[in-house]
């Protein structure tokens, strides 16, 4: 028992270390939990569905431009889908790089714009000029896209896809243009966490506004899309699922835009329109939609829009006697060059032919086939017998027949255009275009053979800038003119100085009151008609205006270079125009121009110099203030009268000058911008004497004044230039 | 003759401390000794997620989940978290070890500033989670970038068209949304009814400060290690612990007290200390880039 005690004693004993070490370290055990897994997850079965949509084309007409002068960020390729809609429709295609001519030009016959991802903005006079496209009833498609950023340099983006996160942003470039439609881009993408196409930024739209760009539509997927505001339309609208990450809070986004007008479209997304992605849903049916609205634009074509304002093959009728004028048949040849151009069918016919738009050549005395048309366009012309008070034989056109008849000598002829006054038909060449019954029709009148040349040469080169027109009537003076029309209502008008006593100066003829006297001097006038963008310079102007009192020469860079210094020798006084042309940065020959001509000259226009040389940017510019009144320059003006300018032809911006601009020496800012123009107070004309060397410096385009204002202020100048 | 009582026998006092020892002293010591053997003290073994996740660093966490398997000691693994995330099939490799362990043993993780991406995701394999009130945890999502299509050419010949790519985009987005449900599917199936936030919600990619993530039921506790070490403790039913470096242990073990995450193994698509620049391979991935948040 003792033994047996001892025993279970030392059992004990022994236990206990391992009872109280277990306690010690031990309060319980671990219960595994039961684990769930991810077992038999149904995922959505996501599967690219691509359908084509039959397309069934209807016949439609016009001219289509493509952009491709923004860096757009974008392959031809691209285009395919797109294009290939539009010659189904019949609608032809350009491509506008920008290399050869500008964007306005571009768009001259075009009935559609389409501008696509660009990343480089928008120029002041692009924007004006598809502004006036669209005015004119062009149509515009914009299109910006979030995966398409302005493009990395290709070495960077080739060492690290990831910096495609950090390109720079194309939304100024789209708004650039956009903005002007009152449509805006927002730098973000739409996305949908909910409903998607495979991706959470590939979002579903079900929801559109009834148009004829959405009929037939179900449903279209955007893929990666950004969200637009504008005045009009709204054409697809995402659900309250569809999110911005940029527009917190906001649904009812939508990435397709019709501006108020209708006639702008834009899409913040382009991935949808191009391969594969446009065979996705109803995003090829749209497609068809949208080559649709482009192929049917309604431009309101005109005669500055010659050729394109005729649709259907042109006959060309020439009312002359090509029998005695056998020289008459030349007159043709730039017609039917320029409609060939165009893609329009032009032939010589001897009347006008159903089925044909017709194009009448023809004189004052010989245009019988096309009286009808003038009596409807309201035009009549009449025996002068007395310039104050025309008499009229009777209400309808005299026919060379009558007048032959009526009179045994050659009586001055007369031109009664409706609304625009009475013209005399020497040096005034007419035309008068009527678009009745889908038929178009352009009667072009002159005073004889030299003149109609002339006129068919405005005609081709579309050029009516310096014209009236009134409806249906425009109305221009040829080089042959020596006297301007009365009671005319649409001549620009300058200033009218207060005290007119000035304008009566010696040194201010009128100017085609030649007296046939010696002249005062020699006047050389380099005309600078070339450069980025520009419409017109003012040495026609300034030759009207001095050469009563001038012998005044002519040198047209554009069509004979620049003047080599044998060229220039011999002249009292220079005049450098370049008129409404903007700087050409490429081109040297001018510098060497002003590196010769530095005494006695006149240099003007609105971007005369490199803006690079002036601190402010180009302005634009509406008016002038006289500055110094008691400048020979300002003479016949008052002080701070204001003289007022026409719009710009070109719409370019002209320089701001300072007068440090001019240098050492005697300087005088003459005028300056007026109140109405932006850099109001900034020097305009600046008049400056250094060591006997006479300078003007002249930022603004001259043929802008009036014509009043530009006989003094040429007659002024030039004065001074001499001496007086 | 009558019989005298028998003398009483003195007992001998060395036979008595001799007694004493044996049936006393021995046993007790004997026991002390034997169960320090039979019953080792209880730790809870630490391993580390905090670098980027590939294949490397997740075999080397298998290494540590191997060592708490086989070390009788530890009885509880608090995961302490750091990281960004990073390949897709290194965190789920981290992601089922972990599992699987908590079959064996309560794994408790401890997020210290960062747990976004494939680290939360491996996250969602432990039980509770962790988190500092600004520790940066979610992220839920995957992204990637495939390769440029290949055209054809007279050199390189292929069986197939995506033979040389091995994927297309339409492929890429399947891929991209499969991952996207699995880390969802993931997260709602390990966090149960303590998720206060919908898929939907998740799927946006955001990464939350650490108290919101309590709030929205993405993490369970906010508190340091020691505090995450205690709740390994209790869920282990055990006091009195150590603590192990699990990731030392391996270190000196089996890579001669060099770290080969610092050293000879690191990530290809490890981040430039300098400039914070990776360069990754086409893929997937289940990683937060902060280069991606800070402009160039």
């Amino acid at each position: 028992m003792k033994s047996l005690a001892k025993l279970a004693l030392f059992v004990v004993l022994l236990a206990l270390p391992f009872a109280g070490r277990w306690f010690w370290f031990h309060r319980g055990t671990y219960q595994a939990p039961e684990i769930k897994t991810v077992e038999d997850l149904q995922f959505p079965d996501y599967a690219a569905s691509y359908q084509v949509f039959a397309d069934q084309p209807q016949p439609g007409n016009g001219h289509v431009v493509f952009d491709l002068y923004h860096d757009n960020n974008l392959a031809i390729d691209d285009l395919t889908p797109l294009r290939d809609r539009l010659a189904a429709r019949g609608v032809s295609i350009s491509l506008y790089d920008g290399d050869s001519e500008s964007l306005e030009a571009e768009l001259y016959g075009a009935s559609a714009l389409v501008v696509f991802v660009p990343t480089e903005e928008f120029s002041l006079e692009e924007r004006q000029a598809v502004k006036a496209f669209i005015q004119d009833g062009g149509r515009l498609l914009l299109g910006a896209d979030p995966t398409r950023p302005v493009p990395l340099d290709p070495e960077l983006a080739a060492y690290d896809p990831l910096m495609i996160f950090f390109a720079e942003s194309a939304i100024p470039a789209a708004n650039s243009l956009a903005n002007d439609f009152g449509i805006s881009y927002f730098q973000d993408y739409l996305y949908n966490l909910e409903e998607y196409e495979g991706n959470y930024r590939n979002v579903r739209f079900t929801s559109f506004a009834e148009n004829e760009l959405t009929a037939g539509l179900d449903e279209v997927v955007c893929f990666a899309g950004h969200s637009l505001k504008a005045d009009g339309v709204a054409l697809f609208q995402g659900d309250a699922r569809t999110l911005s990450d940029v527009r917190h809070g906001e649904t009812g986004l939508s990435p397709a835009v019709l501006a108020a007008d209708g006639q702008v479209l834009a899409l913040g997304d382009i991935s949808f329109l191009m391969a594969p992605y446009h065979l996705v849903a109803d995003n090829d049916h749209f497609l068809s939609n949208l080559a649709d609205w482009l192929a049917t634009s309604e431009r309101h074509w005109d005669l500055t829009d010659f050729p394109y304002l005729y649709e259907r093959p042109v006959a060309i009728v020439q009312m002359l006697d090509t029998v005695s004028n056998p020289g008459l048949i030349s007159l043709s040849s730039p017609l039917q060059a320029s409609l060939d151009q165009a893609g329009i069918t032009a032939t010589l016919r001897t009347a006008a032919s159903a089925g044909l738009d017709t194009l009448y050549l023809g004189t004052f005395e010989e245009f019988d086939p096309a009286a009808s048309l003038l009596i409807t366009a309201g035009v009549t012309v009449t025996v002068q017998t007395d310039e104050e008070n025309p008499d009229l034989v009777d209400s309808e056109v005299i026919t060379e027949e009558e007048g032959e008849d009526s009179s045994e000598e050659d009586l001055p002829l007369a031109v009664i255009a409706r609304n625009l006054g009475t013209f005399h038909t020497e040096g005034t060449q007419l035309f008068v275009v009527s678009q009745e019954n889908g038929r178009t029709s352009v009667v072009v009148l002159a005073e004889d053979r030299p003149s109609l040349a002339e006129a068919v040469e405005r005609l081709v080169q579309s050029d009516f800038s310096d014209c009236l027109a009134e409806g249906a009537i425009t109305v221009c003076v040829g080089s042959n003119a020596s006297t301007w029309a009365e009671d005319t209502q649409a001549a620009p008008s300058g200033g009218e100085p207060e005290d007119s006593s000035g304008s009566e100066s010696d040194a201010t003829p009128t100017p085609g009151e030649d007296d046939g006297g010696p002249k005062a001097g020699k006047v050389f006038i380099l005309e600078i008609d070339q450069g980025p963008q520009g419409k017109q310079t003012g040495a026609a102007q300034f030759e009207r205006a001095l050469s009563s009192h001038y012998e005044v020469t002519v040198w047209t860079v554009s069509a004979q270079g620049y003047p080599e210094s044998a060229d220039i020798e011999g002249y009292d006084a220079y005049i450098v125009d370049s008129g409404d042309f903007s700087f050409d940065e490429e081109e040297l020959d001018r510098s060497l121009v002003f590196g010769t001509i530095t005494d006695k000259v006149l240099i003007i226009g609105e971007q005369i110099l490199p803006p690079a040389y002036f601190i402010e940017e180009p302005a634009n510019l509406a008016d002038l203030k006289v500055s110094d009144a008691t400048h020979r320059l300002a003479e016949g003006f008052n002080s701070g009268q204001t003289l007022q300018l026409s719009a710009s032809l070109s719409g370019v911006p002209a320089l701001v000058f300072s007068e440090s601009d001019m240098g050492s020496g005697d300087v005088s800012v003459v005028f300056s911008r007026g109140d109405a123009s932006e850099a109001s107070g900034a020097p305009v004309v600046i008049a400056s004497e250094s060591g006997g060397l006479r300078m003007i410096l002249a930022g603004f385009a001259f043929y802008r004044l009036s014509e009043e204002d530009q006989v003094l202020f040429a007659n002024n100048a030039i004065a001074w230039l001499m001496g007086d | 003759m009558t019989d005298s009582p028998p003398t009483p026998q003195r007992s001998n006092p060395f036979r008595r401390v001799l007694s004493l020892l044996f049936w006393i002293v021995l046993p007790l010591v004997g026991g002390l000794i034997l169960s320090g053997y039979a019953i080792p003290a209880p730790a809870i073994g630490i391993v580390r997620v905090t670098t980027d996740i590939y294949g490397f660093s997740a075999s080397f966490l298998s290494q540590q989940i191997q060592e708490a398997r086989t070390n009788p000691r530890i009885r509880a693994v608090v995961v302490q978290i750091d990281s960004p995330g990073g390949e897709v099939t290194a965190t789920q490799t981290m992601f089922f070890e972990l599992q699987s362990l908590r079959q064996q043993m309560p794994v408790v993780s401890s997020i210290d500033g960062t747990a976004t991406s494939g680290a939360f995701y491996a996250a969602m394999a432990t039980d509770p989670v962790f988190a500092k009130p600004s520790s940066t945890v979610g992220n839920v999502g995957v992204w990637g970038y495939f390769p440029t299509a290949l055209g054809v050419n007279d050199v390189v010949l292929a069986s197939g068209p995506f033979k040389l790519t091995a994927t297309n985009g339409d492929e890429f987005l399947r891929e991209i949304e499969g991952v996207k449900q699995e880390f969802l599917a993931t997260v709602a199936s390990q966090r149960g009814e303590r998720l206060k936030i919908s898929s939907v919600d998740l799927s946006t990619g955001l990464a939350y400060p650490g108290r919101e993530a309590q709030a929205l039921g993405l993490v369970d506790f906010l508190g340091s290690q020691y505090d995450a070490e205690q709740k390994a403790a209790e869920m282990a039913g055990i006091a009195h612990y150590e603590v192990i470096d699990l990731e030392q242990l391996v270190v000196e073990k089996y890579y001669g007290g060099e770290n080969p995450l610092y050293y000879y193994q690191p990530w290809a698509g490890k981040a430039d200390p300098q400039t914070g620049e990776r360069s990754l391979s086409p893929g997937l991935y289940l990683l937060y880039d902060v280069r991606l948040r800070r402009q160039p």
